[in-house]
């Protein structure tokens, strides 16, 4: 199984590649006015607005370093199941790929992490990292219905 | 930033420095760089150890980990607006249909399901057989080391000439050989021209062939219009099915 492997920090993150639909730069975002905090803000994605969360500012509380190599990885989604969504994902050195079993991931804390050559690769578990506030704010994202008249069937 | 390192003076203590002991790579203590591939490596004296397990510099973790700082520079100035702009366009809505790579053999436009195609490459020497001179059969090409019948598809469906019909094989056009698979049975045949794939809607009933389209009555499964040639649609059952008769 593929996995993209970035960092938050100092330490390596993976996620399945199989959930990314793209590795993106890290484009202008327009802020959003009172989101909660990890969220970086929204960019528009072929025409449609998708919302940013920035894994350091979760995770570390200091924004990512503004360099070549921190992007945005836009992955599917999936708030209820059946509804998959795009997110965006600000991650810092998100160069790499590696090859793992699944089944590496061994429970280490709290923490799901795979040993590596080059120190231990934590699975990310998207599904800790959102608050409420921030699924309320994906939420508006995702189930607002669009205020343009539906074309007629 | 490359031609940074490149450039670079080195002093006699570089010079005497030691390999790096392990290819550890921490971004996120950032150890002093280092260019090892200079002075130690293939482009140094040749006296790394890592060098028997790696062959060249380029295979080296640390090697590559130095090429990876790179994209720790800051962005290019209008590095993002570009990036913003570009992205927040929509892309172009595929146009529906099938995708097929289309190609030219002599004068005639061919489509052929992509599911098929393993491979387009170069043209390359056709080793004939003994005693197989006027057929469909043109000879054995290799194939990365394997050895694959090479038939000629123009023969087959009778287009009169042009490259890639058997009578003359390109030499410095545009000539393309394909390798299609077709339910484990490869074979590769040269075409004079490979437009990539394009996505073509084919009619539900195609209308019947004119009497006198001999592609269309070989193997053919419908016309269709592209960019204002006619592109004839091949069916790969009926393609290899004509094939395997005139093989045989």
């Amino acid at each position: 199984m593929l996995f993209l492997v970035f960092q938050v920090g100092a330490d390596r993150f993976a996620l399945e590649a199989a959930r990314v639909i793209e590795v993106l730069a890290l484009v202008e975002l327009h802020k959003i006015a009172g989101a909660p905090v990890g969220t970086a803000g929204e960019f528009a994605y072929r025409g449609e607005p998708v919302p940013v969360l920035d894994l350091c500012l979760l995770t570390l509380g200091r924004p990512s370093n503004l360099r070549l190599s921190t992007r945005i990885i836009l992955l599917r989604h999936e708030p209820q199941p059946g509804v998959v969504k795009p997110l965006g994902l600000i991650a810092e050195h998100a160069t790499e790929l590696a090859n793992k079993n699944l089944g590496e991931f061994a429970a280490v804390g709290a923490a799901l992490a795979a040993p590596d050559p080059r120190g231990r690769l934590q699975l990310l578990q998207l599904d800790r990292l959102l608050t409420p506030e921030l699924r309320d704010l994906l939420a508006v994202y995702y189930f607002t219905q669009s205020l343009e008249p539906e074309p007629a069937a | 930033m490359l031609s940074e390192f490149k450039t670079r003076r080195r002093s006699e203590a570089d010079v005497a420095a030691t390999p790096p002991a392990a290819p550890s790579v921490a971004f996120a203590a950032p150890k002093p760089m280092t260019d090892c591939w200079q002075h130690i490596g293939v482009w140094g004296n040749g006296s790394c150890g890592e060098l028997a397990a790696h062959l060249h510099c380029r295979n080296c973790p640390t090697y590559a980990a130095a090429a990876m700082r790179l994209l720790d520079a800051r962005s290019p100035a209008d590095y993002r607006q570009e990036w913003t702009a570009h992205l927040a366009e929509r892309t172009a809505v595929a146009d529906a249909g099938q995708p097929f790579l289309v190609f030219r053999i002599g004068d005639e436009w061919l489509g052929l399901d992509i599911g098929t195609m393993e491979e387009v490459g170069e043209t390359r020497p056709i080793h004939t057989l003994p005693h197989r001179r006027e057929g469909v059969l043109l000879g054995v090409i290799n194939v990365r080391g394997e050895l694959l019948a090479c038939v000629s598809v123009g023969r087959l469906l009778g287009i009169a000439k042009g490259v890639g019909t058997g009578t003359a094989l390109p030499e410095k056009s545009a000539g393309r050989m394909l390798v299609v698979n077709h339910a484990g049975e490869r074979v590769a045949f040269p075409v004079t021209e490979v437009r990539g794939v394009q996505h073509l809607a084919l009619p539900a009933e195609p209308p019947p062939p004119a009497l006198d389209d001999q592609v269309m009555g070989a193997a053919g499964r419908s016309r269709v219009e592209w960019r204002g040639r006619s592109v004839c649609c091949l069916d790969e059952d009926k393609l290899f099915a004509a094939l395997n008769r005139s093989l045989a």
